[in-house]
């Protein structure tokens, strides 16, 4: 019953924030996303990831349609190197492209580590990355993301099952030596498929930065669909 | 337009995802009444005292069974039973001081000569018997008919495998079966 309740306050919350009133002023709009995961051998498995996000920002004497405007789409691939069944190291490139000027291309390095002492699995990531931008001097950052993923029925993850994913992820960039911190609170609610190599997750990414001491929000609707080729 | 288009284009990969089943294997919890009678009774009878018990149903391989599980004098304990509410097994956290020290020496020979490297995780005690000599074992403490198997959870490394296991050693501390711990996907919480 709890979790029934959940879902619906989760759901009209949804509702509210794409649709609703502007209760406050905040950036907000949609992101959709497709993961891929092939695994190459026991050692070796690559990723990509192509994102795309769009602002809602709502007229008058509009359409629905026409409230959103295409804010960028990110294509990202990786190359996963396990170290064990706990930790894994990554390198990846990203293209992002820009619809009002140019793209950008930026390297990744990665460490990750996952652990599981209970029902609960927690994930740790280390990243940073270099953008580069024909237009602007390269901007450096550095990322600390923690995860926690735990089911909503049993306790493991089973096809035509729910789950939760929450994460909370600190970044410190340094452009052109000016510093600016973001905090990203994500929490989605995922569904594992019949074919449980296919996982469907929506949610909100909440995003705050500070940058020449100013504050920016920004809210993202999530909805991710992750996909294990092989 | 460029909406439509990205919508279209998740919707028809999302339809060939849907179209591709496969074998049912889970678990999930169930509600205290939707687990059998005498699974209940026989579980009240030998744990006086425990307080919360979470009922879980396991499908593999077309089998079906029930599990209980719950905390008793400390311990984590999980109770295996069939769908017709009898015990197959109870299964509890130990420590490794828990087990003789034959029985470990034996088991730490096997691990050490097995595997280059390897750390244990969780061990657990699984107890077979008749549902009453496992009953009067934690009700009474009364060493019956009982056969003590001792399931470990390690990370073990060889020259070509780097992975999770998990080893069934019997009394005496000799391998009866060893499966590698399928972990399931990580990528959602690494990228």
């Amino acid at each position: 019953m709890t979790k029934r309740l959940f879902l619906i306050i989760l759901l009209l919350t949804i509702v509210h924030i794409i649709t609703g009133n502007r209760i406050y002023s905040l950036n907000r709009g949609l992101s959709p996303e497709i993961s891929l995961n092939y695994k190459l051998n026991e050692k070796y498995s690559l990723n990509g990831k192509v994102e795309s996000f769009h602002f809602y920002q709502p007229a008058d004497e509009t359409g629905l349609w026409e409230d959103f405007s295409l804010d960028g789409v990110d294509f990202q691939f990786f190359v996963n190197r396990r170290i064990n069944p706990f930790q894994s190291a990554a390198l990846g490139y990203q293209y992002s492209y820009d619809p009002s000027g140019v793209g950008s291309n930026r390297i990744i390095q990665q460490y990750s580590f996952v652990t599981r002492p209970g029902v609960v699995r927690f994930g740790h990531r280390l990243r940073s990355d270099q953008t580069f931008h024909p237009e602007d001097p390269p901007r450096l950052r550095f990322r600390y993301r923690f995860s926690a993923e735990f089911p909503l029925q049993g306790e493991v993850i089973d096809p035509r099952e729910f789950y939760m994913v929450a994460s909370d992820e600190l970044i410190y960039a340094i452009q052109d030596s000016q510093s600016s911190y973001e905090n990203r609170l994500v929490a989605s609610l995922g569904y594992m498929l019949p074919n449980k190599n296919h996982r469907l997750q929506v949610g909100f990414d909440y995003r705050t930065r500070l940058r020449d001491s100013e504050l920016s929000e920004t809210l993202w609707f999530k909805m991710a669909w992750l996909v294990r080729l092989n | 337009m460029k909406h439509i288009i990205i919508l279209l284009l998740l919707f028809s990969i999302f339809i060939t995802a849907l179209s591709a089943q496969i074998k049912s294997e889970r678990e999930y919890r169930i509600k205290r009444s939707e687990a059998p009678e005498d699974a209940r009774e026989w579980l009240n009878d030998a744990f006086e005292t425990f307080k919360r018990v979470k009922w879980y149903k396991e499908i593999e391989n077309d089998l079906e069974s029930v599990e209980a599980k719950f905390k008793y004098k400390g311990s984590k304990f999980s109770v295996k039973f069939d769908t017709n509410g009898k015990v197959v097994d109870v299964e509890y956290i130990i420590t490794s001081d828990d087990i003789p020290e034959e029985t470990r020496k034996v088991i730490s020979g096997y691990l050490e000569s097995n595997f280059n490297k390897h750390r244990i995780l969780k061990i657990q005690l699984q107890m077979l018997g008749s549902p009453d000599d496992l009953e009067d074992y934690f009700d009474d403490d009364e060493e019956g008919n009982i056969t003590r198997n001792y399931e470990i959870e390690f990370h073990g490394i060889t020259d070509e495998k780097n992975e999770l296991w998990e080893g069934l050693f019997d009394e005496n501390g000799n391998l009866i079966l060893l499966r590698q711990i399928e972990q399931g996907p990580t990528f959602n919480l690494d990228f």
